[in-house]
């Protein structure tokens, strides 16, 4: 907020009185001293700007960065030489951040709703407020849930984050009484996860030897435009091809397909089909790794289409069950079978199983979102993942590796400060409807482990276990991310009172009642991240390398601790004294403001990494200001082969037949009184029995009519996590992602059918799901599957700012994908449905 | 001693300079205070501005119209940012920016808000500061500063206000709904190109 004039006259008056001198008398109450200026009595300004050390969260890649700035002012953006992970690097996203640190339609002042309507077609009407009035209001609004015992009527909505998140993403929301702290990983990639846990016991993402590696199969993923290390990837992709194939699994020729040596443009839904097939292939040809899995007792490969194995001629080392699942799932799956359901030649399919067979254990199965993030997605994600596990490239070098160790520690317990009202509170069932018994969520093999993001709006909107009173969400923008996004508008508007805390207003904050200006976490806040590629992890640090222009507050720290401040003004003071307990490592010093408190729990978080006194391993710094200059900690070297034979799941081998999945399963079932065979009709597989716990092929389950075309669904390279359509680069540089058009949101259709549907590039046409219709441009482009048609996400905004929208607050530059994608799971792991689960009909507008 | 008539006109000028800037900070009973409170026998301008400055009951409406116009969130309709002008670029602290501010700090000055140097409200109070310094040199018989203070109008007019005022005050008249913002568009206007073409003939 700008000072009021009154206050204002009286300041000046003292501030700089000598300015104009005592001599002129003024006919007005209005003085002409300065209002907006110090004097600082001399001119100083710096000649030579500084690399400043920062983190970019453009993408989850999570690249350490170095901002140069000059006087103040960010100039450009370098990786941080000092990571390992992505050295030098950037990927076009970083320079973007530089476009969003300086939107002038950032959210810049706390703002209150004067509109008391809510909806798509209300005009919020937001009118400055200052930062105590906010935090008033806020303040009183869970002080009436906590004095009405009904806590568990506050959500926390979190999008993005850095590792501060549990401050207000846990923290307060335990404290304050709630279990409804809801995460946005459930729309992220959760499905991926799927197959390296019930395989290896690692319910996490993997990083990639490239350099040492001889063959690469991409299951949907685009590592030279999209998720993840997208810098390093990009920087070190040229080297990789000078050793290794590429093949691409993708219905687009993506960025990275098209310096593939193979692409396979599968039919959507089908990639557990190939990947079955490929399985059958590299076990008939006998290329599967002995080190690894182990061999016939005999040494005679038994493996033939159709022919079933006795368990005990197959002696395996570090895996478990592969003449199971050869049995159950496989023999069949000759890639002749498969071509019929891919529409991918036979010879194909052989070829690339051979040449990544031959080429094991030094080659990787890389499977991204695609194939997974579908109804019917968590078999998919084993199969493809568990190609690794046949040819011995898990954890071996230029395979598929985990991340490596690191030493950051978490925030002091909160438990002595939940009091009676709290504890009651959050034993209340969440407002997402995890662990029912369609909704599993087996996030590590727990029932109800794992959030399922999208369907906590019907839980809003059905008051279904109860009402939400007061949310607050950060970083986020769920009314745009979310599958059949209504949605979400509905349920926003539902909400008597919510707060957006964001850098830019978005979607999500045209429904809110108070708008709380965020810092840009990558030049004005402080934080940690952790990531990890070439064979190290970092954590590095978001820093605020310059002074906000605005009236911001950092999202995870400064405006909880605000916030617990003024619950202790109002009798409540549970949550502050949680927050003193985070004491400056280096003094002991308890924090008295926001800002220190900011600072001293970064510093807890992150004090094995830069005490020598602490210290575990990795990079050593002779203590904080030596950790901060250089903005990033790396690990040790990967160490290679050390999980075999000591993985996390129920045998400690690599499971091709998952006793870590069946036990999952069977606990979630029991919990229900229900079989497994129940559970998985619940969750819309078609597999019953033994078929449930290894990979396996399910037909994709898919919305709309069958004479209409897939609708495929994939990232840009310029998306900041969808935040960077108001950036005049995203909008200027957008045919940089392959097929699109510059200031366009273009659905790109293969000339055949396009033919046959009577549509040219250019034409304004509409698509219609069963769920909802958007409209675009048409553009005839042969990296389209026949069959499908293909749209990148990230356009579409109808309020986010000047640029974004083709007329702000009414016709969005294009389309939503999220607007025809009905709202589905793959219920197994709780994540939402993005691809393989439309089909969609063309009319030209 | 500078002649009893000119210092009056240039206090006039410093007072309308300041009283431009402080119409565009975010509107609160301060402004309107201000407002009421002022001298109409100081000229048109004020008088203007008072006719229809707008009451304690229709501030939140102007609040709004404030919002939407000058501080968002979402879509500004009349950035009131120099750099969005000047650059082409829709954003702040362009180079233009950076310019203004080496001009702020020469004279010793640096932004203590929490805004981007080139704010409209910015811009105008330097002059105001300008013209304190021409008037501060006249009280003092000083000619040469007197001149030189004129020339640094002159010459911020010239380089930044006065370039990109005439495309942020149509913008303000177009998008305005507050009668209130619409006539301080137009009286911001008409001073500057005025107090423009004063300042290049003298």
């Amino acid at each position: 907020m700008y000072k009021s004039s009154k206050e204002l006259t009286r300041r000046n008056l003292l501030k700089n009185a000598a300015v104009v001198g005592a001599t002129v008398t003024l006919g007005t109450t209005l003085k002409p001293v300065l209002r907006a200026f110090a004097r600082t009595g001399r001119a100083d300004y710096e000649v030579q700007g500084e690399w400043r050390p920062t983190t970019c969260q453009g993408c989850t890649s999570w690249c350490s960065k170095q901002v140069y700035v000059v006087d103040g002012r960010a100039i450009k953006v370098r990786g941080n030489p000092n990571s390992k992970v992505n050295g030098a690097a950037s990927c076009p996203r970083a320079h973007m951040s530089l476009q969003q640190v300086y939107d002038p339609d950032r959210v810049k002042s706390p703002m209150r709703r004067t509109n008391p309507k809510k909806g798509r077609n209300e005009d919020p009407k937001f009118v400055p407020i200052t930062w105590d009035e906010a935090l008033n209001t806020i303040a009183d609004k869970i002080m009436e849930l906590r004095k009405n015992n009904e806590t568990h009527k506050y959500l926390l909505l979190r999008g993005r984050y850095s590792y501060m998140r549990d401050i207000i993403y846990s923290r307060m929301t335990k404290i304050i009484g709630s279990p409804n702290n809801i995460s946005h990983s459930a729309i992220c990639a959760e499905a991926e996860k799927f197959g390296p846990y019930y395989t290896e016991g690692e319910w996490t993402y993997r990083q990639y030897d490239i350099l040492n590696t001889r063959y690469i199969i991409l299951w949907g993923a685009d590592p030279l435009a999209a998720n993840r290390q997208v810098s390093y990837y990009m920087s070190r992709w040229g080297d990789a091809l000078d050793r290794a194939q590429v093949a691409v699994v993708d219905p687009r020729l993506s960025a990275t397909a098209a310096k593939a040596s193979e692409w396979l443009p599968v039919k959507p839904g089908e990639d557990g089909a190939l990947a079955c097939a490929m399985a059958h292939e590299i076990l008939v040809q006998g290329l599967w790794n002995r080190d690894f899995v182990g061999d016939f007792i005999d040494g005679t490969n038994r493996f033939a289409a159709g022919k079933t194995i006795s368990e005990s001629d197959f002696e395996e080392k570090y895996t478990y069950g592969l003449v199971k699942w050869w049995n159950i799932e496989l023999k069949d799956k000759t890639p002749e079978w498969a071509a019929a359901k891919t529409g991918l030649p036979a010879e194909q399919i052989r070829r690339v199983a051979i040449g990544y067979g031959k080429a094991g254990p030094h080659a990787i199965s890389w499977v991204a979102r695609g194939p997974v993030m579908q109804v019917r997605g968590a078999y998919a994600s084993l199969a493809c993942h568990a190609l690794n596990g046949l040819i011995g490239s898990v954890d071996n070098v230029g395979g598929t590796l985990k991340a490596n160790k690191e030493y950051t520690q978490s925030f002091p317990s909160e438990k002595k400060f939940l009091d009676e009202i709290a504890q009651a509170g959050i034993k209340h069932k969440k407002i997402d409807h995890r662990g029912r018994l369609e909704f599993p969520a087996l996030n590590a093999g727990k029932s109800g482990g794992g959030v399922v993001t999208n369907n906590a709006a019907d839980g809003i909107l059905n008051e279904d276990p109860n009402e939400i009173r007061v949310a607050i969400g950060y970083m986020n923008n769920f009314a745009f991310s979310c599958t059949q996004s209504e949605r979400w508008f509905k349920a926003l508007s539902k909400i008597p009172f919510s707060v957006h805390i964001t850098t830019n207003a978005s979607e999500t904050t045209w429904f809110a009642d108070i708008v709380l200006p965020s810092n840009h976490h990558m030049f004005e806040k402080w934080g940690y991240v952790k990531s990890f590629a070439n064979g190290y992890r970092h954590v590095t640090m978001n820093q605020p390398v310059i002074k906000p222009l605005w009236d911001v507050r950092t999202d995870e720290t400064e405006i909880p601790w605000l916030i617990a401040e003024k619950l202790a003004e109002r009798g409540f003071d549970n949550l502050l004294r949680h927050y003193r307990e985070y004491k400056d490592p280096e003094t002991g010093k308890i924090p008295t403001n926001e800002k220190e408190f900011a600072l001293y729990a970064l510093k807890h978080a992150t004090h094995k990494l830069w005490d020598p006194a602490e210290y575990q391993g990795g990079d050593k710094f002779n203590g904080w200001e030596d950790f901060r200059k250089t903005g990033v900690w790396n690990s040790d070297p990967y160490p290679f082969r050390k999980r075999w034979g000591s993985m996390k799941t129920k045998t400690k081998q690599f499971e091709f037949y998952s006793e870590t999945l069946k036990e999952a399963l069977a606990k979630h079932a029991e919990k229900h009184a229900k079989s497994i065979d129940d559970v998985l009709a619940a969750c819309n597989y078609e597999a019953r029995g033994e078929k449930a716990f290894v990979p396996h092929y399910e037909e994709p389950y898919m919305y709309g009519n069958k004479d209409g075309l897939v609708f495929v669904d994939y990232k840009s390279r310029l998306n900041r996590e969808g935040r960077s359509a108001n950036c005049l680069w995203y909008q200027e540089l957008k045919d940089h992602d392959p097929g699109d058009e510059a200031w366009d949101d273009v659905a790109k259709i293969n000339p055949v059918d396009a033919a046959r549907l009577g549509v040219k590039t250019g034409d304004r046409i509409r698509l219609l799901s069963p769920t909802g219709e958007l409209e675009c441009t048409a553009k005839l482009w042969e990296g389209t599957r026949p069959g499908t048609i293909a749209k990148c996400y990230g356009q579409g905004h109808w309020a986010y700012g000047e640029i974004a929208a083709s007329e702000f607050g009414k016709v969005p530059r294009g389309g939503n994908n999220n607007d025809i994608i009905p709202a589905d799971y793959e219920r197994l792991s709780g994540s939402s449905a993005f691809f393989g689960v439309v089909r969609v009909k063309i009319v030209k507008v | 001693m500078e002649s009893k008539e000119f210092l009056s006109r240039e206090e006039h000028r410093r007072d309308t300079y300041k009283l431009l800037s402080e119409c565009y900070y975010s509107p609160d009973e301060g402004l309107l205070n201000t407002l009421r409170e002022s001298d109409t026998s100081r000229g048109s301008l004020y008088s203007e501005i008072s006719k229809n400055s707008p009451t304690t009951n229709n501030v939140e409406s102007l609040k709004i119209d404030y919002a939407k116009l000058f501080l968002g969130p979402y879509k500004l309709l009349a950035p009131p940012y120099g750099s969005v002008y000047l650059e082409n670029a829709r954003r702040v602290m362009g180079d233009s920016t950076m310019d203004i501010w080496y001009t702020y700090a020469e004279e010793g000055l640096r932004v203590d808000l929490k805004e981007a140097p080139d704010h409209i409200a910015i811009e105008l109070e330097f002059m105001c500061f300008l013209i304190s310094k021409e008037i501060e040199a006249a009280l003092n018989s000083d000619s040469i500063n007197t001149t030189r203070y004129l020339r640094k109008q002159k010459d911020f007019l010239e380089n930044h206000l006065a370039i990109w005022v005439l495309e942020f005050t149509d913008t303000v008249e177009a998008n305005a709904e507050t009668e209130f913002y619409k006539h301080l568009a137009r009286l911001t206007r008409s001073f500057i190109k005025k107090d423009l073409k004063r300042l290049s003939e003298s």
